[in-house]
């Protein structure tokens, strides 16, 4: 028998309501043995030998954060480009300052180019304001930085492309190219800008080709699976799977995340649209299938719809009295009046149903075939999940009770983009009440908290999304928005942790510290408990543990 | 040298010290963070547009004779962008659209009209097909190509917040998807949107082949041309124009899969005044490179220009290929044959430019005048 290893700490915060606080955890081949004291736990450390591992003696752990829906291969391949703006912006490598100028541009560019040990590397770059940064840059200012690697770089809208002359190769173009918008000096040659848009797909071709080569979506999964755990996660679940090529992404995702350096469990959630189109009515039991390959570290769980557009976008779906500029949103693929009986396999399969409904017309639309569902086939314990839910009313979350469902929020938007959409797309009454957490609260529904990293662009941080969550700060740093729809910071945690495990049909295993489950913790320089509320998001991540093996968290990076 | 924006960028303040996250909670600056999240998915929106249309155009078999035309239509709700959209799919062209939109019910479409309408697929009586764009433009364009009928030319409703220069870029990365023109329709009386609203103003205008400054009937003229010149300034290849209810020729705004030789027909009451055609002979060789000046230096004015040109490009032989231009913007494309008539059809403003100085231009690129109204 192996050895127990006992984690003591200040505290544990075990999120196991019957016994909320402990100092010490032995573990063993992964999973929890024992939680309490030193004292309590005599009985298990008699029978074996075991040792104590001090090294967060003066910290505090608490189950391993779950984040139930990110994104990370799909939006990891974009996020490997090295940001030019003038606006400061952060990455899952740090935060890059705004470059307000054009001399800053080019030093960036040239640390870059000086930083990469691959010499044929390219160096693809966005974010670009020629209004701001002094016009647009051109070949001989790249080729100055360059003669060599290949350059590109790709404006913010109206996305005009830059390239040197390594990049001309690259994209196939010589100076007889008759393609409109391919821009010169005034002495003929080729200046390395591709300003109409023929030009602009000709010349991002091969970044496209590039952001497709393989290594680079396994490199996205593992770039900002390293973010997440920087800020304390242990599991989260991509839900948008197969979106681009089932085969491929398993195969990503099969050799990344089991490589034992990787730092979180995933859960793969199936986009349905793609699996209907290559399983047809067979969907469902392909489905089921799948989880002959679950292991503890990856496996396949539900699947999901999409069913309107995005809060960042606007182009989520409203009741009345509509946008404040009258346009409308998306529906999402599958239209709504199929939706019953599109979802209807999945329902009586027992596959758990993930729908992705951000404005409130949706959620009414998804409550409505919810019930449809129930009344057709009644289920206990269906955990069907309303995704993202943002924007909604009290009397929805009533609804939402009855019928047995479950909510899983992106409430970053509170703090990043309510005062914005006050004013540009929802209004007021709409962008205050975003995200509606203590209406769930109140009437009982389980919720988890979010990032949908990073497909809208809010950061990866459950301590933050628990401080919009508890405190409903906007952007402006004072006003508090909604204030009625605050939760307690017990909640919060819980909506971090056991009930984000409850969402993905985990909480068997993870979100919490007891007897018998992974011993996933994270592990925190302070109590967020006993914190001041107000600064519940500043409370630093010292290390995740999953399943007892210990990752500090990289404190050079930000 | 490049060109800028009329429209002024967002204020920036610049920042070079690392905010940890939370203080940028208190101290950052609502417009820097809202900004930058925005700048940052609108390229990612782009880039990951651009990398699914690659994938799905490499899974399927990609060589097509003949492209299939694609129109964008973008503008604000409210513009009359819909009213235009409308007008297309009812008018007397010959021509069988396909038009992808949004919401069916805002387009108001005659019931009497209707031949047949299902939850998601409207077909006319006169041919044209209006399908609901839920989502994912590119799929839908995919399915479009895949069936046995196609029909002669697309249009593709734009949301009112999304960028159509992206999504032009996007699906031109398609095979068998040609954007023939992005039409952007600005409300003449709209006020100033606010913060980001500029920003998506500046999206839609800069990414247009024509510019539709609609609802002017009843603004002065002084008015009217302060507008149409800011619109030229912050896009300088685009045909601008001033219409009310969006009454231009469909000829302008379409392009008919034949490049018909004839009058630019109309659907609208007094449209065809303000519009004139003029017929180009071209009955020698022409170098591309004189062409395509000619085209680069249009004056204001002319709105479209296509047909067929025996062209030589320096030492290779001569071929007959297709001009197609819209506004300052030009694009070749194949010919069906050798032996096609060549000679040009341009169609132009009569309100922003003569008929005459028109002519004069192409006289002195070397073509000669066949034939106006």
């Amino acid at each position: 028998m192996s050895t127990l290893r006992v984690f003591v700490a200040k505290r544990i915060r075990t999120m196991d309501p019957g016994r909320p606080v402990a100092s010490a955890v032995a573990v063993r081949d992964g999973r929890i043995v024992s939680v309490g004291t030193l004292e309590s736990m005599q009985p298990w450390l008699r029978k074996a030998s075991y040792e104590v591992d001090d090294t967060f003696a003066g910290c505090v752990m608490c189950p391993g954060f779950i984040d139930p829906h990110t994104h990370f291969r799909m939006s990891g391949i974009f996020m490997g480009l090295t940001y030019l703006g003038p606006i400061e912006n952060r990455g899952p490598t740090g935060t890059s300052p705004g470059l307000p100028d054009r001399a800053a541009v080019i030093a960036r560019l040239v640390q870059e180019h000086e930083s990469l040990s691959d010499p044929d590397q390219p160096i693809l770059a966005w974010g670009l304001d020629p209004a701001v940064q002094g016009g647009h840059l051109h070949r001989d200012e790249l080729d100055a930085i360059s003669s060599t690697r290949p350059i590109w770089a790709v404006t913010y809208a109206p996305h005009v492309v830059v390239a040197n002359s390594a990049m001309l190769e690259v994209i196939g173009i010589d100076e007889s190219t008759n393609i409109y918008g391919v821009e010169r000096y005034p002495d003929g040659r080729l200046n390395g800008q591709f300003i109409e848009r023929g030009a602009t797909q000709v010349a991002t071709r091969p970044v496209a080709s590039q952001l497709n080569a393989p290594g680079v979506g396994e490199q996205a999964i593992r770039t900002l699976a390293a973010t997440a755990q920087r800020a304390g996660i242990t599991t989260t679940a991509e839900m948008v799977f197969g979106y681009l090529d089932f085969e491929r992404e398993w195969q990503e995702h099969h050799k990344v995340v089991n490589d034992p350096d990787f730092p979180l469990r995933m859960l793969l959630v199936p986009i349905e649209g793609r699996i209907r189109a290559e399983h047809g009515e067979r969907a469902a039991d392909f489905l089921l299938g799948l989880r002959a390959q679950n292991t503890d570290k990856l496996a396949f769980h539900g699947v999901k719809f999409i069913n309107d557009g995005s809060y960042p976008a606007m182009t989520l779906r409203l009741r009345s009295p509509g946008y404040l500029d009258g346009h409308e949103g998306h529906r999402g693929e599958t239209p709504w009046e199929e939706l019953v009986e599109t979802m209807a396999p999945y329902w009586k399969a027992g596959v758990q149903i993930h729908s992705h409904a951000n404005g409130d017309e949706t959620v009414q639309m998804t409550l409505d075939v919810l019930e449809q569902l129930q009344l057709a086939h009644p289920r206990f314990d269906h955990r069907f999940t309303i995704e993202h839910y943002c924007i909604s009313t009290p009397d929805q979350a009533r609804r939402l009770k009855a019928l047995g469902g479950l909510a899983s929020v992106n409430n970053y938007f509170v703090h990043y983009r309510s005062q914005l959409h006050a004013e540009q797309g929802f209004g007021p009454d709409r962008a205050e009440a975003t995200a509606r957490l203590g209406s769930l609260a109140r009437e009982g529904v389980v919720f988890a908290l979010h990032s949908d990293y990073s497909l809208v662009l809010t950061p990866i941080h459950p301590l933050t999304a628990a401080w919009i969550a508890v405190n409903r700060i906007a952007l402006d740093g004072k006003t508090v928005v909604a204030p009625g729809e605050r939760i307690d910071v017990d909640h919060a945690m819980r909506a971090i942790t056991i009930d984000a495990a409850h969402v993905l049909r985990r909480d068997h295993e993870i979100g919490s510290i007891e007897v018998g489950k992974l011993a996933d913790f994270t592990v925190l320089d302070d109590d967020p408990f006993e914190v001041d509320p107000l600064r519940l998001n500043e409370v630093p991540v010292v290390a995740t543990v999953l399943g007892g093996a210990v990752f500090p968290v990289d404190d050079s990076i930000e | 040298m490049p060109r800028m924006t009329a429209l002024n960028a967002p204020e920036v303040k610049a920042s070079g010290s690392k905010i940890p996250m939370a203080s940028t909670a208190v101290s950052g600056s609502f417009n820097d963070s809202a900004d930058a999240l925005a700048r940052a998915h609108d390229t990612l929106g782009f880039i990951a547009g651009m990398v699914e249309a690659q994938l799905l155009g490499d899974s399927r078999n990609a060589s097509r004779a003949n492209q299939l035309k694609v129109t964008i239509l973008a503008g604000f709700l409210g513009s009359g962008k819909t009213t235009l959209l409308r007008r297309l799919l009812l008018a007397d062209h010959g021509l069988r659209l396909l038009a992808l939109v949004n919401d069916f019910g805002a387009l108001g479409v005659d019931a009497s009209l209707i031949s047949s309408a299902s939850a998601d697929t409207i077909t006319l009586d006169n041919g044209c097909v209006c399908c609901s764009l839920s989502g994912g433009v590119a799929r839908a364009l995919d399915e479009v190509l895949a069936r046995a009928e196609q029909p002669d030319q697309v249009i593709i409703e734009a949301s009112g917040v999304a960028d159509p220069g992206a999504l032009a870029a996007t699906l031109e990365v398609l095979p068998g998807i040609t954007v023939d023109a992005v039409i952007t329709v600005v409300d003449a009386l709209a006020e100033d949107a606010g913060p980001g609203g500029t920003r998506l103003r500046e999206c839609q205008v800069v990414a247009a082949d024509i510019i539709l400054l609609n609802k002017t009937d009843g603004l002065a003229d002084a008015a009217i041309r302060s507008r149409l010149e800011t619109l030229s300034l912050a896009a300088p290849s685009a045909v601008v124009l001033a219409t009310s209810h969006c009454a231009v020729p469909a000829s302008v705004v379409l392009d008919a899969r034949r490049a018909d030789v004839g009058r630019a027909r109309s659907d609208a009451p007094g449209a065809d005044a303000t519009f004139w055609t003029l017929t180009l002979a071209a009955n020698r060789q022409h170098e591309r490179r004189d062409v395509e000046r000619c085209i680069r230096e249009l004056p204001h004015g002319v709105a479209r220009t296509k047909g067929f040109l025996r062209i030589r490009d320096g030492e290779m032989d001569s071929a007959v290929i297709c001009l197609q231009a819209v506004g300052r913007r030009w694009r070749w494309e194949d010919a069906p044959s050798e032996d096609i008539m060549t000679g040009l059809v341009v169609i132009g403003s009569s309100e922003v430019l003569d008929v005459e100085a028109a002519a004069r231009h192409f006289a002195q690129a070397g073509f000669d005048i066949r034939g106006q109204d």
